[in-house]
């Protein structure tokens, strides 16, 4: 009792330190319940602008960016054991906790686009093993398993010093149970780095394994996406170490997070150079299909989105990185890594409508969308895509939710800043 | 003993006047709400329906009625993450609606376009099912397709959409059996598959055009 009222104690506090910031965090999470509560699950995705040509629309594209997003994470966290990184150990909480927090919020999404969220236990009832949805979800769980007690028994220690409820009742803080949790983090990390590599793989494989979909439809894209996972997840992890930096909450040498740069700006390349493979080997045939699908995105409507990706989310980034001046400073790491993180989004919402908006037989009058409209026809031979409101809102509520989980996080976790006396 | 029967369609694109019964027919009998169809007739030709291509007097058009391919290899099935969309052992391709969790997933991998979505609540005018008893009705946010009228099949009879071709161009029948009408008609009149190259290997057969000036 007693040591639930101090946590209790603490809680308020924090959420006087920063309390606009929360409470904004908890408008946004109460438009999109509204949204979702009132309207989606009332009405059903007919509030949505998914129709039936493109029928994946922006609960997927987030999907799938948050999944990247958690790249940084884990790959920080393990790489510091696995290969030694000692350096990186500083940051491999806030990596975690991230890691952690957006495949939940990918999760998340994932239920907001079912068209019956309520059968949503079905997916765990009558497992159909052939489908990649089942492999993502077997992965996902797995992931969030790991990644949670790969954070707990960081922080095991530093909770039981403060005698905190997170310690789950343990109490020995002796250098022989310090030297045993350490053990276990590096035999999670073995295992962690593995899954992490693999979650964004069998994600890829959702979309690269359909025929049906010459877009996707590319052994190069499970590559293709460990690669820009990575580059949004190393560039979300730099951003919110150098936020917790300022806010003294994490003890970081910015030289560490100019070193996750320079790795950065490798794995760009590397994203890039797979990018482009793909892009040349659709276009040096010039087979009518491939050609017809390639200039939807590169030159056709989906454009404004391409020239994104390789201008200010591609080259402006990498060559922030690349110089060693702009890559030291704090203000070149964070614009760097909000254009990377802005570049993959538009590669997510790239893959995803055009991969639907022109169906491999489009003859008139097309495939019957999904709505009657009096006057209006039901027909389309390609499809469009624009996100309603309640997409809008939805979506925007599970970002606040994870923001507000880190938010609290940070408070909550020591992450070896200043306020506490854990680092080693 | 004889093989387990594997039902297929044959239509013969030659015969077709592109004049949409079997669209209308197949809405009707299974009740398909508004907004959705499970058998289209498209038009291979011009831009819009029922338009040719080429200038006067090259011109050329046909009709494709394109509804589920009831594909032997359905990639529709393999990517169900819970099973709904299934296959019977006679072949035809099924979506049950009391397990459908509306992911959507089958139609990202469905080719052929056969499958829509209840978005809203199902929709009909006038406001009662109209079509056959034997269809269930679906809810809200599950994906429906054509069922080859399993409804039908499963009494001996043809689909909707056969028996109710004015010009004979369509035909249902049992591909294992050689001597059946389909499968004569594939093998002696040149029956094709629509995009073969995807390894789905449908069981709707289509007779070339022939008499239309196309092959």
């Amino acid at each position: 009792m007693k040591e639930s009222g101090k946590t209790e104690g603490k809680i308020s506090h924090i959420i006087s330190l920063s309390n606009a910031w929360l409470a904004l965090l908890v408008v946004v999470m109460g438009v999109g319940a509204w949204a979702y509560f009132g309207f989606q699950l009332t009405t059903g995705l007919i509030v949505t602008g998914m129709r039936n040509i493109v029928v994946w629309g922006l609960y997927i594209i987030t999907f799938i960016f948050f999944i990247g997003l958690s790249a940084g994470g884990l790959i920080i966290s393990s790489s510091s054991y696995v290969f030694g990184a000692e350096r990186w150990k500083s940051i491999s909480r806030v990596a975690t906790l991230l890691a952690f927090v957006t495949v939940a919020v990918a999760a998340g999404t994932i239920v907001a686009d079912l068209g019956r969220p309520d059968r949503v236990l079905n997916l765990f009832l009558h497992p159909q093993l052939d489908s990649p949805f089942i492999w993502d979800l077997i992965i996902i769980t797995s992931y969030l398993v790991i990644s949670l007690a790969d954070l707990w028994f960081m922080c095991r220690a530093d909770f039981a010093r403060k005698g905190s409820i997170l310690a789950l009742g343990t109490k020995d803080v002796s250098d022989q149970a310090v030297a045993r949790d350490k053990k276990v983090v590096k035999a999670i990390s073995f295992v962690a780095l593995p899954t992490a590599i693999m979650l964004h793989s069998v994600t890829a494989w959702i979309f690269g394994l359909q025929m049906a979909r010459p877009w996707w439809n590319t052994a190069i894209l499970a590559p293709v996406f460990l690669a820009s996972a990575m580059v949004s997840g190393l560039a979300l992890v730099i951003l919110t170490a150098l936020i917790a930096k300022r806010r003294r909450i994490l003890d970081v040498d910015l030289g560490v997070l100019s070193d996750i740069g320079k790795l950065l700006a490798v794995v760009v390349l590397v994203d890039f150079f797979l990018k482009f493979a793909e892009i040349l080997t659709m276009f040096w045939p010039s087979a009518e299909a491939e050609l017809s699908q390639l200039f939807l995105v590169v030159t056709g409507p989906f454009s404004p989105l391409f020239l994104i990706e390789w201008t200010i989310g591609g080259i402006v980034p990498f060559l922030i990185l690349a110089y060693p001046r702009t890559r030291r400073t704090a203000l070149g790491l964070a614009v760097a890594s909000i254009l990377l993180i802005v570049g993959v989004f538009a590669y997510r919402v790239e893959l995803i409508v055009p991969g639907f908006a022109a169906p491999l037989l489009s003859l008139p009058p097309g495939q019957a969308l999904g709505q009657y409209i009096p006057g209006m026809s039901s027909y389309a031979v390609t499809g469009n895509y624009s996100p309603t409101w309640v997409e809008y809102s939805v979506t925007a509520a599970m970002i606040a939710l994870g923001a507000f989980i880190v938010t609290i996080g940070a408070k909550i976790i020591p992450f070896g800043g200043h306020s506490t006396t854990t680092t080693e | 003993m004889a093989m387990a029967k594997r039902y297929g369609m044959v239509i013969d694109l030659g015969r077709c006047v592109g004049c949409q019964t079997c669209a209308v027919q197949c809405k009707l009998e299974n009740n398909v709400p508004l907004g959705l169809a499970w058998n289209r007739v498209l038009t291979m030709g011009g831009s819009h329906l029922d338009t040719p291509k080429g200038t006067y007097p090259a011109l050329s058009m046909y009709h494709v009625p394109l509804a589920c391919q009831q594909c032997e290899n359905p990639a529709c099935v393999k990517v169900c993450p819970v099973g709904a969309t299934f296959q019977r052992p006679d072949g035809i391709v099924l979506v049950d609606w009391d397990l459908c969790i509306g992911c959507r997933y089958c139609i990202a991998a469905c080719p052929y376009g056969a499958r829509v979505f209840n978005w809203g609540d199902p929709k009909h005018i006038p406001d009662f099912p109209v079509g056959s008893p034997d269809v269930p009705t679906r809810p809200r946010g599950v994906v429906e397709k054509c069922t080859f009228c399993v409804h039908r099949v499963d009494k001996g009879l043809e689909p909707a959409c056969v028996a109710s071709c004015p010009a004979r161009a369509r035909f249902f029948g049992d591909l294992n059996d050689p001597e059946s009408q389909v499968s004569k008609l594939i093998m002696e009149k040149g029956g094709y598959q629509l995009l073969p190259e995807i390894g789905t290997d449908p069981r709707v057969y289509y007779l070339p055009a022939r008499r239309k000036g196309y092959t």
